[in-house]
């Protein structure tokens, strides 16, 4: 079984979260804004890619615009896949912290 | 509107597959709009400057994952390959890198060659007049032309600079208490206009323009004036006056040339050494070919050889024999080395042919060496099979198979260029060692960054040559045939290509072999010739047109000296002198060739007599009035025996009538490798070249000691010029004695290289049969019988290559020897001793291998089965 990469995590989640507005610019930002850290746009580009071609991302072009400099953009949508992949995901995860003897810090305070 | 900086922007465009650059390009650029617009386009640039040089690695990743892994499978593969097939890798990698290394001398002395006078700026406008002088029906293709020319090539428009340059300046300079011989060209300033030859010190334009004015090179200055600036002093030379040093020619590693001086005295010179008689008469003479060059600049854009028409018509004037007429043409200056070899040469050009020969040889080898691969690999092929169905049945296509293949052979190939760059340091300097030439133009210190790309380059095209065929059949395995069993598949029609290429390697060593046999046996058959003349003792001293007769009364009565003689060459050092003769009534005018000599040469050299007597003494004082013949000469002029050609006339140049007195048994005159020519021995005193002088064994040096002193009485400029006659006759001979060094080398190592081969092959093809030996031992086969039976093949082989080889080399052996007058017959022996040389070595690659194979345990053998 494959376990996503954190970037690839990030990717799948920030598409769902944008729904109908998921596309390069707007997945980069919101990635940069949750998690407080620099991207560079390839970093972005390259977990997308790769999603795409596993078939987690479906992927479809969007009308261009001007302050693109004429260019379209390429939507991503989250495919059946990519649901189940996080599913499991958020499983692996859940296990992992479940019955941890205590870290020390509040993990509910963020949730 | 503000863009997004352009190279960037392109860096980022190239760095995508098509499929998504445009989104890429548009999520940059909403990136660097929306930037621009919160904190200005400065930041905005900045900004994407930022991420495009972090995220190009990124997207290269990823657009080429695939191509990456792959890569890094491939080179898996082959490292893999090469560590698992041990003692195929190492006869691939070695055999190449064998041949590999003498293609890299190659290439390096293909660059050297090429680099010749190239670094003159102005190289491709550069011209020399170069002289066809024809006397007599005879043509002489000389490098040289008479100085007045350079007046009428100045009238051209198309001609910017002319320099005449004239050979033979120099002898001992002195300064001070310091005196070297030295030795250069006079020149015209013009020489660096045309010319780039830097200056250190001194003004280039005005350097050569006095009379009397030297200018050195950076060596020459260093013998005189170590550490000091030389311009503004003085250098005597005793026989030609004081020069004054104006300036030092800058040394620097490329500067290959063909004109090759110590130093330059100015052309303006000449004027006042011709006045007091010191050098022959050139600058206005028409005739004199001997020592002077007309070298100019054309202007841009000029065609040369509109010149050429005009300026024979213009100079016509000036010659009116008939019997001798002067051609003159154009040679640019990249035209002459290498080119055409020329008669009085400034230095002796490469051959044109050079270069062609030595990289047929180079390629022959490399072949062999590649065959060695391609034969391998075939070989091990079924071991591979496997690997390519399954590569193919994952997707793999035939094409992409077949530059793995290829990309392996070129992985090796380029394993083998780093030991053949080992080998180079060593084959470099054997190589360097056998021709002097050489080593004044070869560039072996710095390897310059362009050869090093040349030697890769190379490296890759011998990696495809050798992998060509392999990947071919490689490529092409049918996967299912191959994955269901693999037994079946034929590869028969590959058996008989590993034959051809094993045989035509053979067939290569063989020729060589037996063409360094052959060369061997030439060359010691002719130093070992009877010459007919005894030079044993004999020392033979340059007369330096010093009076023969002061010189030979000052030494004739020394007690270690036996004979002394004169004479106007040295017999078989391939110099002839020829004239003209007829018998009076008789209008056939004969050339033959002539040796001057006096009464003592032919007791001193030890000629017999056969007929008649020698010159009486004291014709020397005489006017010229008796000759002698050799055995072939009574024949070319006609007289029925030796003794009847005794007491005849011969009229010899226009008019002078001399009597035959004897006739000397026939010995070697010119070379021992042309045949022995009708020669007339003369009493001409004013040829005298040589003096014969037969020492006693005992004290040589101080024999040597008396002669300087008493040379130096009679000749106080000059220095005694002296060499031992059997020195200058093993000299003569140095040169075919290299080119079979040479050869013989070249030979070795392609034997080696076959060899490499065959050991491979024998050890491939034994290990292929394993299984089969195993059966036969436990039927009973004996060891002698099984290997028999597998050598069989290789025997063949080798048998059908001799069998080739024999005729070729047979051919090939006559058509050199042709050339030779004294040749030794092409024997039986020859071809014999080659090839019983090469069957012993092959024999023992075979049947070592062979017999090892079949006397392992079957039990061994078979205990997988």
């Amino acid at each position: 079984m494959n376990i996503l990469s954190r970037a690839d995590e990030l990717a799948l989640l920030s598409v769902w979260r944008l729904q109908d507005e998921a596309y390069g610019v707007t997945i980069r930002k919101h990635i940069i804004k949750m998690t407080e850290a620099d991207w560079s746009v390839g970093a972005i580009y390259d977990s997308l890619e790769r999603l795409t071609e596993w078939g987690y991302l479906e992927a479809f072009r969007g009308d261009p615009t001007p302050e693109r400099g004429g260019r379209s953009k390429r939507y991503f949508k989250l495919t059946k896949e990519g649901f189940e992949a996080l599913a499991r995901l958020r499983k692996v995860q859940e296990y992992m912290w479940l019955n941890l003897p205590d870290l020390g810090f509040d993990t509910a305070a963020k949730e | 509107m503000r863009k997004p900086p352009k190279i960037a922007h392109w860096g980022l465009k190239i760095s995508n597959r098509k499929k998504n650059r445009d989104v890429i390009l548009g999520d940059f650029e909403e990136f660097f709009n929306e930037i621009r617009e919160e904190s200005g386009f400065f930041k905005a640039y900045l900004w994407y400057w930022k991420q495009t040089l972090k995220s190009i690695p990124r997207f290269i990743l990823t657009t080429n994952y695939w191509r990456f892994t792959m890569f890094k499978n491939y080179a898996k593969v082959v490292l893999r390959n090469i560590v698992k097939h041990k003692v195929f890798s190492f006869v691939n990698i070695m055999g190449l890198a064998v041949s590999m290394s003498i293609c890299l001398l190659v290439i390096k002395l293909i660059f050297s060659i090429y680099s010749i006078d190239r670094f003159h700026e102005n190289k491709e406008r550069i011209f020399r007049v170069i002289t066809f002088y024809t006397a007599k029906g005879h043509e002489n293709r000389l490098a040289t032309a008479p100085l007045p020319l350079a007046a009428e090539l100045k009238k051209f428009p198309e001609v910017e600079t002319v320099v005449r340059i004239k050979n033979n300046f120099g002898g001992y300079a002195v300064y001070r208490e310091k005196k070297f011989p030295i030795g250069g060209y006079y020149a015209d300033k013009e020489f660096f206009d045309v010319f780039s030859f830097a200056l250190d010190s001194g003004d280039a334009a005005t350097a050569l323009a006095k009379p009397y004015s030297l200018v050195l090179t950076e060596s020459a200055a260093l013998k005189f004036f170590a550490g000091k600036n030389p311009v503004g002093e003085t250098l005597s030379f005793r026989d030609l006056g004081e020069f004054n040093v104006t300036g030092v020619i800058k040394k620097t590693a490329n500067l290959k040339t063909h004109l090759r001086f110590e130093c330059l005295a100015s052309a303006s010179t000449l004027v006042s050494l011709e006045k007091q008689k010191k050098v022959y008469a050139s600058l206005q003479n028409w005739k004199n070919v001997n020592d002077n060059y007309v070298y100019f600049l054309l202007r841009e854009n000029a065609a040369p050889y509109k010149i050429e028409e005009s300026l024979n018509r213009a100079v016509k004037n000036f010659y009116s024999d008939p019997e001798r007429t002067y051609f003159f043409k154009l040679q640019a200056l990249t035209g002459i080395s290498p080119g055409l070899s020329l008669g009085n040469f400034l230095s002796p050009p490469v051959p044109v042919e050079l270069p062609y020969l030595f990289s047929i040889i180079a390629f022959i080898i490399l072949l062999i060496a590649c065959f060695n691969y391609t034969n391998l690999s075939l070989a091990k092929a079924l071991s591979r099979a496997k690997e390519v169905g399954i590569r193919k049945v994952v997707g793999a296509n035939r094409a992409k198979l077949f530059y793995q293949f290829i990309g392996e052979a070129v992985i090796i190939s380029l394993i083998a260029l780093f030991f053949a760059f080992l080998l180079l340091q060593i084959l470099e300097p054997l190589f360097l060692s056998l021709n002097k030439e050489f080593r004044l133009f070869f560039n072996s210190s710095n390897l310059e960054f362009g050869l090093i790309i040349v030697f890769v380059c190379f490296a890759v095209f011998t990696g495809v040559l050798a992998g060509f065929f392999p990947a071919l059949s490689l490529s092409k395995f049918n996967p299912v045939l191959v994955l269901k069993d693999v037994t079946r598949v034929k590869i028969f029609s590959r058996l008989t290509l590993r034959k051809v290429l094993v045989v035509f390697q053979f067939f290569v060593s063989f020729i060589f072999i037996i063409s360094t046999i052959v060369l061997y046996k030439q060359i010691s058959y002719e130093t070992n010739l009877d010459q007919g003349f005894d030079q044993k003792n004999i020392l033979n001293v340059e007369l330096q047109r010093t009076d023969y007769e002061t010189f030979r009364q000052e030494i004739a009565n020394y007690h270690n000296i036996s004979a002394v003689s004169a004479s106007s060459f040295a017999p078989a050092l391939g110099t002839r002198w020829i004239t003209v003769a007829k018998l009076p009534g008789s209008p056939d005018k004969i050339e033959i060739d002539y040796l001057s000599i006096d009464e003592y040469f032919i007791e001193n050299l030890g000629l017999e007599l056969i007929a008649g007597r020698n010159f009486p003494a004291g014709s020397k004082s005489l006017n010229e009035k008796y000759a002698i013949l050799n055995e072939k000469a009574v024949e070319r002029f006609g007289f029925a025996a030796s003794g009847a050609a005794i007491g005849r006339v011969i009229t010899f140049e226009k008019d002078k009538n001399l009597e035959v007195i004897g006739v000397v048994k026939d010995f070697i005159s010119s070379s021992s490798s042309s045949p022995i020519l009708p020669l007339v021995l003369r009493v001409k005193p004013e040829d005298y070249y040589y003096a014969n002088i037969k020492i006693k064994e005992n004290d040589v040096a101080g024999t040597i000691e008396f002669l300087d002193e008493k040379w130096k009485k009679v000749e106080p400029i000059r220095a005694l010029k002296y060499r031992f006659f059997t020195d200058q006759l093993e000299e003569f001979y140095t040169a075919p004695k290299n080119a079979l060094k040479g050869i013989g080398m070249i030979t070795l190592l392609t034997i080696l290289v076959a060899f490499f081969g065959l050991s491979g092959m024998v050890i491939y093809d034994t290990d292929a049969r394993v299984k089969e030996i195993g059966i036969r031992k436990v039927m009973g086969g004996s060891a002698f019988n099984i290997t028999l039976e597998i050598s069989r093949g290789f025997v063949v082989l080798l048998v059908l290559a001799a069998l080739l080889a024999t005729p070729a080399a047979w051919f090939l052996g006559n058509m050199f020897l042709q050339e030779m007058a004294n040749r030794i017959s092409l024997g039986f022996g020859i071809f014999a001793l080659g090839i019983s040389l090469m069957f012993a070595i092959g024999f023992i690659i075979i049947f070592s291998q062979t017999i090892r194979a079949a006397n392992r345990n079957p039990v061994e053998m078979l205990r997988y089965e």
